[in-house]
């Protein structure tokens, strides 16, 4: 489990990107402006753009069936939404978005849209009463904090014998045909295991890494969860042999994935879903002074343990025999009450560590990948021949569009990929210049940038003088893709200077 | 006249019958496929072969059933690489059984090294050619069965020890391992069809039930998508069991608790199956194997007969499906040179990307390490950097070849897509050739074997392996006969750096600096070029196979066309539909009868319900 681990020293800490808020809202803020200049179809288009930026980034859940993806959503969103059993829903891609009023919009092939109202605790019904085949997804709004930062596309699971769930998969994450609408659909994912990989498995993974075109090559916008750490290996150290099966699967999938994390998806769900409540402490703090004797009887298959007690039963629903037994440890260690004993299983589950990684790695780049999009339908938008009624208007927005990505604001969308590239290895720098794109991508102040705390104006203008001097040096021997990190970086340093002269 | 006796003569009257409709037809293949069946060697005990994906849970279940814990080891580091035979013997013992270059070598090895010779821990992907471990125990169970335990199939790096189709469908018994965790997959269910053509005894075991609470929902779940998809499959046995729990029984004293784990572990209840369903019984499993092959044949041409009658009488169906066919190709043609084009660009360019990235690493450390050194170990240094460079160049070589394997993987899976119209042209042009009295297009079973043949022709260029070896060895995965290669595309795996320039006077640190960066740059050309000539061979070879297979595929339609319209207009259209009904007659009533011999043997499917064809 992820017991609390110190800070192994050997990784580097984790690297942070600026945030580019500033740059979305001068994108935005420029097909605003350009909106009220052009006409209809185009104007239609702009808005598809503007909001595209608006949205959180848009992560898609995928796996073979049963591997527990409606389960990851529920644990990732903190309450049971999505069924988790072979109901009409799990067969449809299902986005879960931030929203209110809370309901159900069910999008129809057509393209024509229903609102249901949600069930009891906002979940999905078990039946649509639609014909599936006219289904294209569903979208399910929550008022939900989770879903701030992320939507969640959950689908139906791969290799299924029922053809219906593969298609719907296949279609959402572009299997085969790279169509520019699916690019647009998915900005990442998060594949889940068992406990092996199998080749249709790689073929899924692969696709959706050739439809979403990667920044630089690289991969970094799919992360692999071995969702069912619990069955990997047993007795006490059954986490250490989980987390040894999921570096083993993360070399075998090489660079299509960019980390693989263990994760006991059921025990998230129960605990992020707040769904262990008081009476089940108490069933398992019952558990805890049993007989040693007895309760290793009880605890050697789900079978026995359900036998004649209901209130077993629902425990082993909630947790299964490894949640169960972690939590009887718990209690022994001291911890009592559903509240934390939902915490630290919260904890112990992986989900944490999950959310890091999907932070980390999802968040930033979704913001970068977003905009570059942005900025290029813009401008696929303005080559319009003379002829068209809005190329004197669309002449103008290009323009504009060029201003914005030369001015210092934009500069920051150059430096986080710079700084990408780096992080991944794809451009390899020596030690001291990738500390130098490392303060420059992620530092929010001049001061931070140059890496001169205190900001006595002397010791910035020299900082950002040296810096300069350096990537200059460093642009001269170099092979082009350096070179052109190079130029990147060295204007950041100018740029700097003359902040701080101002 | 005995029981017995009449089961013998209707056995040997119903298997000649079959034979002889196959020759009717021309159908050599199919006679193959039955004198296959009755060709292999007599063994007294009857060889039940444990099978499933990876990570089932095989050989835990083994373990289980020899009430023997640890003995076919198992774990969640490990995996099975290569073939575990268990027989009775009165002292545990273990034989390695290992190629030698032409030699088979048997030699004993004590029980704890089973592991180092027979799982990834020692030998993973069977790397050291391991035959086979033969393992003698004394477990009831084996008293008159031979469980052979084996590596999974449909994992990654299983694709070469693992067991393929044409390997299980050898067997007298199949027990099928799938585990409570998720329902039977789709390459699951193909595996199982194609052993159930051939194998009467399959047994579905669904595992690790303790594990999983739904354990109950997906165990009817697997009974009914047999049932649905398929129904030769319905009447198998699907039996829960919990390796673990019977673990935990054998642990035990031996009392009335130990007794309840081991009773609802379900080990009894397979155990009891195999001990009076298939022990000792077989001559009796061979036969039911060979009316089963004989009825799959007989299933066959029963369809090609239907189609024939299609065409004489002009319905569209077979037109639309040769048309249909033609268009696919026309489309997919195109798809699949590009998609196999850019599939090897980005391969190079990855190689490329890594090959840069990794003597850049390679670089930095060995400067590092030699402003640190001392004079006397420069020439360690060198040998090493040289060493590393070799060693980087094979691992890039390695991915680069698992990411052909991949390409060659998705287009294969495409050709697969549309194998389920090819069957129907096959079916058509034979159909047509067969009572329009033209002269026949191609044997389906011909036309495989080139594809195949391609297939291997393209592994063999680029794993150095010889043609018959791969074909033989062609894991099957996810389907009939379609080959998805997997390890093992060594492209440059030959490779060797060679050192441009001497290495005189590397005592000084600054000439080792500059000889390290020497070879680096000298590295970073020789990979690449290396590199890049062996995928220019690799894509020459995969166009090739690509563009004879679609010139191929061209000139068969165009051919069945022609036949077609020949057939439509012809004067003896209702000659051929009597006399295809009446072969239909002759096989429905065959298929009766094999099913009325198989239930007389006493066979272990009772005989499947009215024959659909699918």
């Amino acid at each position: 489990m992820t017991s609390s681990t110190p800070e192994d020293p050997s990784q580097p800490a984790p690297v942070t990107f600026r945030p580019l808020g500033a740059v979305i809202d001068a994108v935005v803020a420029l097909a605003d402006q350009a909106m009220l200049t052009v006409t209809g179809p185009t104007q239609a288009e702009l808005t598809r753009i503007r909001d595209a930026l608006r949205e959180p980034v848009r992560i898609a859940v995928a796996g073979r069936v049963n591997a527990g993806k409606s389960t990851l959503v529920n644990a990732l969103v903190g309450q049971v939404v999505a069924p988790t059993d072979v109901s009409e829903c799990t067969r449809l891609v299902t986005w879960y978005r931030y929203g209110s009023p809370q309901r159900l919009e069910i999008v129809m092939r057509d393209g024509s849209r229903r609102r249901e109202r949600l069930g009891s605790g906002a979940s999905l019904p078990a039946t649509l009463g639609i014909e599936h085949d006219q289904v294209r997804c569903l979208e399910v709004w929550l008022a939900n904090d989770t879903l701030r930062s992320m939507t969640l596309i959950d689908t139906p699971g791969l290799g299924s014998l029922n053809a219906d769930y593969s298609t719907a998969t296949e279609e959402l994450l572009a299997m085969g045909h790279a169509s520019a609408e699916a690019i647009a659909t998915a900005d990442a994912l998060v594949y889940i295991f068992n406990n092996d990989v199998r080749p249709d498995e790689v073929a899924a993974l692969r696709s959706f890494r050739e439809s979403s075109g990667g920044l630089g090559g690289a991969a970094g916008n799919a992360i692999g969860v071995l969702s069912k750490a619990d069955k990997i290996g047993s007795g006490p150290d059954w986490w250490d042999a989980a987390e040894r099966k999921a570096k083993q699967l993360a070399e075998q999938l090489g660079d299509d994935i960019v980390s693989m994390l263990p994760l006991v998806g059921l025990t998230a769900q129960t605990a992020e879903g707040a769904q262990l409540t008081e009476p089940d402490a108490q069933h398992l703090a019952d558990l805890a002074v049993m007989a040693e004797e007895d309760l290793e009887l009880l605890l050697i298959s789900g079978q026995r343990f359900i036998a004649g007690s209901e209130a077993r039963g629902r425990l082993l629903k909630l947790l299964e025999l490894q949640g169960i037994t972690t939590t009887i440890e718990l209690i022994r260690e001291g911890i009592t009450g559903a509240a934390p004993l939902r915490a630290e299983l919260a904890e112990r589950s992986g989900i944490g560590a999950l959310r890091t990684v999907i932070n980390e790695t999802f968040r930033g780049k979704g913001e970068r990948l977003k905009i570059r999009s942005a900025l290029q339908a813009i401008e696929r938008l303005c080559s319009v021949p003379d002829t068209d009624p809005d190329a004197t208007p669309l002449r103008a927005v290009a323009d504009q569009s060029e201003r914005l990505q030369l001015s210092p604001l934009l500069h920051q969308l150059a430096e986080a990929e710079a700084l990408a590239l780096s992080v991944a290895g794809v451009v390899p720098l020596p030690d001291e210049l990738a500390a130098d794109v490392r303060r420059i991508g992620s530092g929010l102040t001049p001061a931070e940038q140059l890496g001169v705390p205190g900001g006595d104006p002397a010791a910035l203008r020299g900082a950002a003088l040296a810096g300069s001097a350096r990537w200059r040096a460093a642009l001269v021997a170099s092979s082009p893709a350096q070179a052109r990190l190079a130029q990147v970086i060295r204007r950041s340093y100018t740029l700097a200077y003359q902040e701080v002269q101002a | 006249m005995s029981g017995a006796g009449e089961a013998t003569k209707r056995f040997r009257a119903v298997v000649n019958h079959s034979l002889d409709e196959f020759r009717a037809v021309g159908r050599m293949d199919l006679i193959d496929e039955v004198a296959a069946e009755t060709k292999r060697p007599a063994v007294e005990q009857p060889v039940v072969l444990i099978a499933g994906e990876t990570r089932r849970g095989k050989s835990s279940l083994v373990n289980a059933l020899l009430r023997h814990p640890g003995l076919s080891p198992a774990g969640p580091d490990l995996a099975t690489s290569a073939y575990l035979l268990f027989s009775h013997g009165d002292q545990s013992s273990a034989t390695l059984v290992i190629a030698a270059g032409t030699e088979v070598e048997r030699r004993p090895i004590p029980l704890d090294d089973i592991g180092e010779w027979a799982t990834t821990d020692g030998n993973p992907g069977n790397v050291r050619r391991v035959l086979a471990v033969e393992v003698k125990a004394d477990a009831p169970v084996l008293a008159n069965v031979t469980i052979v335990d084996t590596p999974g199939h449909g994992g990654l790096d299983s694709a070469e020890g693992s067991i393929g189709v044409p390997m299980a469908r050898q067997a007298d018994a199949v027990v099928f391992v799938l585990d409570a965790g998720s329902p039977v997959s789709d390459p699951e269910l193909a595996f199982l069809r194609s052993v159930s053509a051939r194998v009467d005894a399959v047994i579905v075991v669904v595992t690790k039930i303790d594990d999983y609470p739904g354990w109950e929902r997906i165990a009817a779940d697997d009974r009914d998508l047999l049932g649905r998809y398929a129904p030769e499959l319905a009447n198998v046995p699907v039996l829960a069991v919990s390796a673990r729990v019977a673990e935990k029984a054998l642990a035990r004293q031996p009392g009335p608790v130990a007794d309840e784990l081991w009773r609802e572990s379900g080990m009894d209840e397979l155990q009891r199956l195999l001990e009076r369903r298939v022990a000792g019984r077989a001559s009796l499993l061979r036969a039911s194997n060979i009316l089963v092959t004989a009825r799959d044949g007989l299933r066959t041409v029963n369809g090609l007969a239907a189609l024939g009658v299609a065409a004489a009488r002009g319905e569209p169906a077979v037109k639309t499906a040769v048309e249909a066919e033609r268009t696919r190709l026309r489309q997919y043609g195109s798809r699949w040179s590009q998609r196999m084009n850019a599939g090897i660009a980005k391969v190079k360019l990855t190689h490329g990307e890594a090959l840069g990235k990794g003597l850049g690493e390679l670089q930095r450390k060995y400067i590092g390490t030699i402003e640190k050194s001392k004079r006397q170990e420069h020439e360690a240094i060198a040998d090493q950097l040289v060493t590393d460079i070799n060693e980087l160049a094979a691992a890039l070589s390695k991915q680069a070849g698992l990411s052909l394997a991949g390409l060659v993987a998705e287009i294969t899976a495409e050709i697969r897509a549309e194998e389920q119209l090819d069957a129907i042209v096959d079916q058509a042009s034979a159909a047509i050739s067969e009572y329009g009295a033209v002269q026949r297009v191609n044997k389906a079973s011909e036309r495989k074997l080139t594809r195949v043949d391609k297939l291997a022709g393209f592994v063999s260029f680029s794993s150095g392996k010889s043609i018959a070896g791969i074909a033989t060895a062609l894991p099957l995965v996810a389907g009939f006969g379609l080959p998805i290669i997997g390890v093992g595309l060594g492209v440059g795996a030959v490779f060797s750096f060679l050192m441009t320039t001497g290495r005189r006077d590397l005592n000084l640190q600054n000439n080792l600096k500059a000889w390290v960066q020497q070879q680096i740059n000298e590295a970073q050309r020789q990979i690449s070029a290396d590199f890049g000539r062996r995928m220019i061979d690799a894509q020459e070879n995969l166009k090739d196979a690509l563009t004879d297979y679609l010139d191929r595929r061209r000139a068969e339609l165009d051919a069945a066309a022609a036949q077609y319209a020949q057939l439509a207009a012809g004067a003896g259209r209702q000659a051929a539909v009597r006399s295809a009904e009446a072969e239909m007659t002759r096989i429905s009533k065959l298929i009766t009868e094999t099913d009325e011999v198989l239930a007389l043997l006493g066979a272990f499917r009772a005989p499947a319900r009215k024959m659909v064809r699918p």
